[in-house]
């Protein structure tokens, strides 16, 4: 993974001596909060409902066991002794002192993390494919992309102060799994005719409360121009995106009412203005980064681990896990394995200190050390040898992080809602838990299949409701938490927004309504090959909606 | 007819360390203990407790002052929005997977 070089530890260095500096004033009251608010929102605090959140960006989704094992240590000396990772791939702490702040900051650039652009309106943490590097269908990794957008985006003073927030995601694999159409900017790894490497480019993708699928702006981007390009893409919204309306301020709406055309015209315009190549990517350069991320040297292993087998054939549980949690490997004998942070009935992306430090410690004994953290709330250790995956359960067992279900109806996002954000309309992670429990027993959770639940407690979409095979947006009403149900979205390389299937419904309701879309799904479909997402588009909304309203028990919203 | 008053507390979060505080009956201190928060009873009264919870702020004590709608008495005194229940009970409503000493209620409003 990329190490900090000298100008980065200074880089690094420097923000915490000056943001330190900032607090210090603002708690001695030399800042307003006005005046700081925009310093603190630079940096990854927020005030949220109970305490200040601290944001803490973890680049690309990448983390080494040395810095999991200190985010373990921070969230137990300074918070309250667990954290939240999150669909941007960060770790969100919950009870942060702001006086504290510092010495967190200082704690982090220990070892090489940071919170700068976690928020504001900037380019936030790129966000990649939490199997980059090892995922057996990838065209190419995809890190050292993101590794060289975070070093030129990094306080970078043209694009400092956007009209709003700013998201970049990244896949160097056929099947998208980092949900690049939703984002501001999204980019696929591809290859030419002539076998050369360059990136589809999508634009003005975005969730929250217009959500818009992003449309290809460039089908094919050369390698060495990926900077430059992204330059004049940046360019082009800095000075037309709408800053009078800050609903109406994200690029996707610029996208939405100038039309991608205007769009790829403005911007290859000032990209084609632009040719003294200043920020034209010498290859040397990029080798130099990709070299960070060379595959570590697996020893060679047997396609088939007798170990795994035998147990998966005496151990349901172990099955399921092999089944779900395990991803095909570039090298033979090895898998990438999932960790699903969403046990049963459990806190979506919740993780203790506790916890944070045994699977420090798994990550050193199985996975060369190395973790990853995907936008869908799990962490994923990805160099796991087959011959060890009966111990590696058995341990992520004995911590509560055992179960199979990666990628099923349990599997769920869901932003913090209520209960913690000062966003949100309505709770979200109760609703996910109540979910997980109805669908929680692993029979149940196999006959539906491949499943993606998404929860957002406001309009905001942070748990991506709108691309959930189901999503579920939380909303108030009279006083009332309510919920909408959308059917039908996908945040896939066929990425779709859900369709709302009618009037919500109650929070006593809304778990009934998630099983009733189910079980019109089982009645439904072809065969059990057919998924729920794929049944849906055969199917469309009409059967679900007839189910879910036969009754009329929706309140109107 | 004009509309009844809808008695008020009055709280905000506190600067240094985040945490949610009530202003208490004298208008001065700050309470992270929701009942023995001052109630506000009448727009006079409350336009006096939001002034006085405006000099803690100007003082970079608390941020964020807001007043919040409460309902019924003595023990039975709670906030009316869900979110501010949430707030005023110091907690999440969620059953937790936490480490030991972290206790929470796994029913709404477990603090107050």
């Amino acid at each position: 993974m990329y190490r900090y070089d000298e100008f980065d530890a200074a880089f690094v260095a420097d923000r915490v001596a000056q943001f330190s500096d900032q607090i210090a004033r603002r708690l001695a009251g030399d800042l307003s909060e006005d005046q700081f608010k925009i310093h603190r929102l630079m940096n990854g605090v927020y005030l949220q409902l109970h305490s200040y959140m601290l944001r803490i960006a973890i680049p690309y989704g990448v983390l080494s066991s040395r810095q999991l094992r200190k985010l373990g240590e921070i969230a137990r000396r300074y918070d309250k002794g667990y954290g939240h990772f999150t669909t941007r791939q960060n770790l969100q702490l919950n009870w942060t002192a702001l006086s504290d702040v510092p010495a967190i900051l200082s704690e982090l650039a220990s070892v090489e993390m940071h919170c700068i652009q976690t928020s504001g309106n900037c380019i936030r943490n790129v966000t990649a494919d939490q199997f980059a590097g090892v995922a057996a269908d990838e065209i190419e990794d995809p890190r050292p992309y993101a590794e060289i957008l975070r070093q030129w985006s990094s306080l970078h003073p043209e694009f400092t102060y956007l009209p709003r927030k700013f998201k970049i995601a990244i896949s160097g694999a056929r099947q998208d799994r980092a949900a690049i159409q939703a984002h501001d900017i999204g980019l696929q790894i591809v290859r030419n005719d002539k076998g050369e490497t360059g990136f589809r480019v999508h634009v003005g993708g975005g969730l929250g409360r217009t959500p818009m699928i992003g449309p290809v702006i460039r089908d094919f981007l050369p390698v060495e121009h990926l900077i430059a390009y992204i330059d004049s893409i940046l360019r082009v919204y800095n000075l037309n995106g709408r800053r009078d309306n800050k609903y109406k301020a994200r690029i996707k709406i610029l996208v939405h009412e100038k039309g991608i055309d205007w769009m790829r015209r403005e911007v290859e315009a000032d990209f084609a203005a632009r040719p003294d190549q200043r920020l034209t990517l010498p290859q040397a350069d990029v080798d130099a980064i990709a070299a960070y991320f060379t595959p570590p040297a697996l020893p060679a292993r047997a396609a088939q681990s007798s170990a795994s087998d035998a147990r998966a054939k005496a151990d349901s549980s172990f099955a399921a896990f092999r089944a779900n949690n395990v991803m095909a490997h570039k090298v033979v004998g090895y898998g990438a394995v999932t960790i699903s942070l969403k046990p049963i009935a459990g806190i979506p992306g919740d993780i203790t200190a506790d916890q944070m430090e045994k699977i420090a410690d798994l990550a050193d004994r199985y996975s060369q050390g190395e973790i990853r953290v995907s936008h869908e709330q799990n962490l994923i250790l990805p160099h796991v040898a087959h011959d060890d995956l009966p111990a590696l359960h058995d341990a992520l067992a004995a911590m509560g992080f055992g179960e199979g279900n990666a990628g099923l109806v349990s599997d769920i996002i869901a932003c913090p809602g209520l209960d913690y954000c000062a966003l949100a309309t309505a709770r979200s992670i109760p609703i996910a838990q109540h979910i997980s429990r109805r669908f929680g027993h692993p029979a149940r959770a196999a006959q539906i299949g491949p499943m993606k639940i998404k929860i957002s407690g406001c309009i905001n979409a942070c748990g991506h409701h709108h691309v959930g095979h189901i999503g579920i947006l939380g909303l108030e009403r009279r006083g009332e938490e309510t919920y909408q149900l959308t059917l039908g979205g996908s945040a896939d390389e066929r990425s779709a927004i859900g369709q709302i299937t009618g009037p919500g419904f109650s929070a006593d309701e809304i778990v009934d309504a998630v099983e009733t879309v189910t079980d019109v799904y089982l009645a439904l479909r072809n065969s059990p090959s057919e998924s729920f997402i794929e049944a849906y588009r055969r199917l469309g909304m009409a059967p679900f909606k007839t189910a879910l309203y036969e009754r009329n028990t929706g309140a109107d919203i | 007819m004009s509309k009844a008053f809808v008695a008020k507390v009055v709280s905000a979060n506190r600067l240094a360390d985040g945490r949610v505080v009530f202003l208490e009956s004298d208008r001065t201190r700050w309470s992270e203990n929701f009942r023995v928060a001052g109630v506000w009873r009448d727009a006079e009264s409350e336009a006096a407790a939001l002034a006085a919870a405006q000099v803690s702020a100007a003082a970079n004590i608390v941020l964020d002052v807001v007043s919040i709608e409460v309902t019924g008495e003595g023990d039975k005194l709670r906030p009316i929005a869900l979110r501010e229940y949430i707030r005023a009970s110091l907690r999440p409503t969620v059953a937790p997977r936490m480490p030991d000493g972290f206790a929470l209620d796994t029913t709404l409003g477990g603090g107050i």
